[in-house]
Order: structure tokens, then C-alpha cells, then sequence
């Protein structure tokens, strides 16, 4: 391998291996309900939301108790959660990128349901 | 961003060449006219195309856990559709191999019936992908 040849080999193996992780941002917001807000299980619970995917991301997940409930592809909308069971529960909002991977922004609130 | 766009876009230049041979390569063995002549050369192209699928495949999994230390968040349906779709590609990998391990002493009829289940892998496949892409 001459020089050229390996010098281009090693600035794209270079540039492959830079985690992406510190370039943009992006933001997430959960409007509704807010976090610590006690839900009647009897009343339609709509989670609202907006979100700035930012460079990496692409869209968003919803999570109930750390499971993928909806796919938000709405920069800022609502959704309509299933009935909650009664006690507490987590809600998330991450986004993701277009390989539907957490890029590690989001917001997570906790409601009581009752 | 730069760096994760492409590795993530070359992955896919291999996984969608490999649905292309897959389903491209048994259809054209057997349609419009049966070229079963050429039938082990198609199954060189099918077992190379589901071999890419899987490595592929596999790949998209190591690129996201690179840049974010977690594999991609599947919902019910798309997971699946994920499971279909590696069940077709291992038994589409496993045919084309044992065809091109045992397929000399095939009549005609047992190679068309081969390359019809490849065709049949290869549009589940690419069915289950369409699934697993936007029920994510």
C-alpha cells in the first residue's frame, strides 16, 4: 500500500469511528400532563408533546413504563394513551433516529393514576 | 452526523443490493422463461444476496450500538416483522446452500420448486422489511 493509499485509508477509518454524539441538539417537552400530576384512569389521558428532533434525530417514541406505546412524527402534537392501569407510571418521549435509535434526547415525567 | 449518515447509508447499499439479488435472482432463474441452465449460478447470486442481507442486517444493529450504545427501539409488529424476516433470510441461505451442496442430482422439477420457495423467501423478506421500516 503506498503512502496515498494509506493515509486515505486512515482518515476514513478515522472519520467512521467518531461517535457523533456531540454534534447538535435536539429537545424534547412534554406539555401535558405535567410531571408528579395525579390521572383519573376513568378520564381520556392525552399526552402532548413537542419536540425538536435536531440534526441526529428523525422523529419520537412514546414510552409507558419503558415500552414503545406510538411513534410521534408530529414536531408538536398529542397523543391518546390507552387506558392506565391504576399507581405510577412513567412517560416518556425520546427521540430517535431514523433507525429508530435513542439518540439520547428526551423527557420522561411520572403521573399517579388513580 | 457525517460519519453515522454513512455508515448507516453504505450498510444500506449492501442490505438493499441483497434484497435486489435475492428476489432478482430466482425470479429471473425462473421468469419469463426458465433458465434453469444457469440455475447454479443463480444460487450463487441468491446465496451471496442473503448472505449480504444477514451481514447487513447484523451491521445496522453494531452501527447503532456504536454511536449510541443501544440497538434500535422495535415495536411489537416490527419486531415481528424482524423475525420473520431473519427466519426467511436464514432458510433463504440454507436453501440456496443445500441446493448448491446437493442440486447437481435435482430432477428439473425439484429445482423449480427450489427457486419458486427462494422467489417466495426473498417477496416475504422484502414484505416483512416494508413492515419492520415504518411500524417501528
Amino acid at each position: 500500500m503506498n503512502r496515498k493509499h494509506f493515509l486515505a485509508t486512515l482518515a476514513l477509518g478515522l472519520f467512521l469511528a467518531i461517535p457523533s454524539t456531540s454534534f447538535g441538539q435536539g429537545k424534547v417537552l412534554i406539555t401535558s400532563p405535567v410531571d408528579g400530576a395525579t390521572l383519573d384512569s376513568m378520564d381520556e389521558i392525552r399526552l402532548a408533546y413537542e419536540v425538536n428532533p435536531g440534526p441526529r434525530g428523525d422523529h419520537a417514541h412514546l414510552y409507558v413504563d419503558n415500552k414503545e406505546v406510538a411513534i410521534l412524527r408530529e414536531r408538536k402534537g398529542s397523543y391518546l394513551l390507552e387506558t392506565l392501569s391504576s399507581g405510577k407510571r412513567s412517560l416518556c418521549v425520546k427521540i430517535v433516529n431514523k433507525a429508530h435509535v435513542p439518540i439520547g434526547i428526551g423527557q420522561c415525567i411520572q403521573v399517579t393514576v388513580k | 452526523m457525517g460519519s453515522e449518515n454513512l455508515a448507516y447509508a453504505l450498510t444500506q447499499v449492501v442490505h438493499n443490493f441483497g434484497a435486489a439479488g435475492v428476489l432478482g435472482g430466482a425470479i429471473f432463474a425462473l421468469w419469463p422463461t426458465p433458465r434453469l441452465e444457469y440455475a447454479r449460478t443463480f444460487a450463487w447470486l441468491i446465496l451471496v444476496a442473503w448472505g449480504m442481507q444477514i451481514a447487513s442486517g447484523a451491521l445496522f444493529g453494531v452501527t447503532s450500538l456504536h454511536y449510541y450504545g443501544e440497538t434500535p427501539d422495535l415495536s411489537r409488529i416490527a419486531l415481528a416483522a424482524l423475525a420473520v424476516k431473519v427466519a426467511a433470510a436464514i432458510t433463504g441461505f440454507l436453501l440456496a446452500a443445500f441446493y448448491l451442496y446437493r442440486g447437481r442430482a435435482w430432477s428439473r422439477v425439484s429445482v423449480k420448486r427450489t427457486f419458486r420457495s427462494l422467489a417466495a423467501l426473498g417477496a416475504v423478506a422484502l414484505t416483512a422489511a416494508a413492515f419492520l421500516r415504518w411500524f417501528s
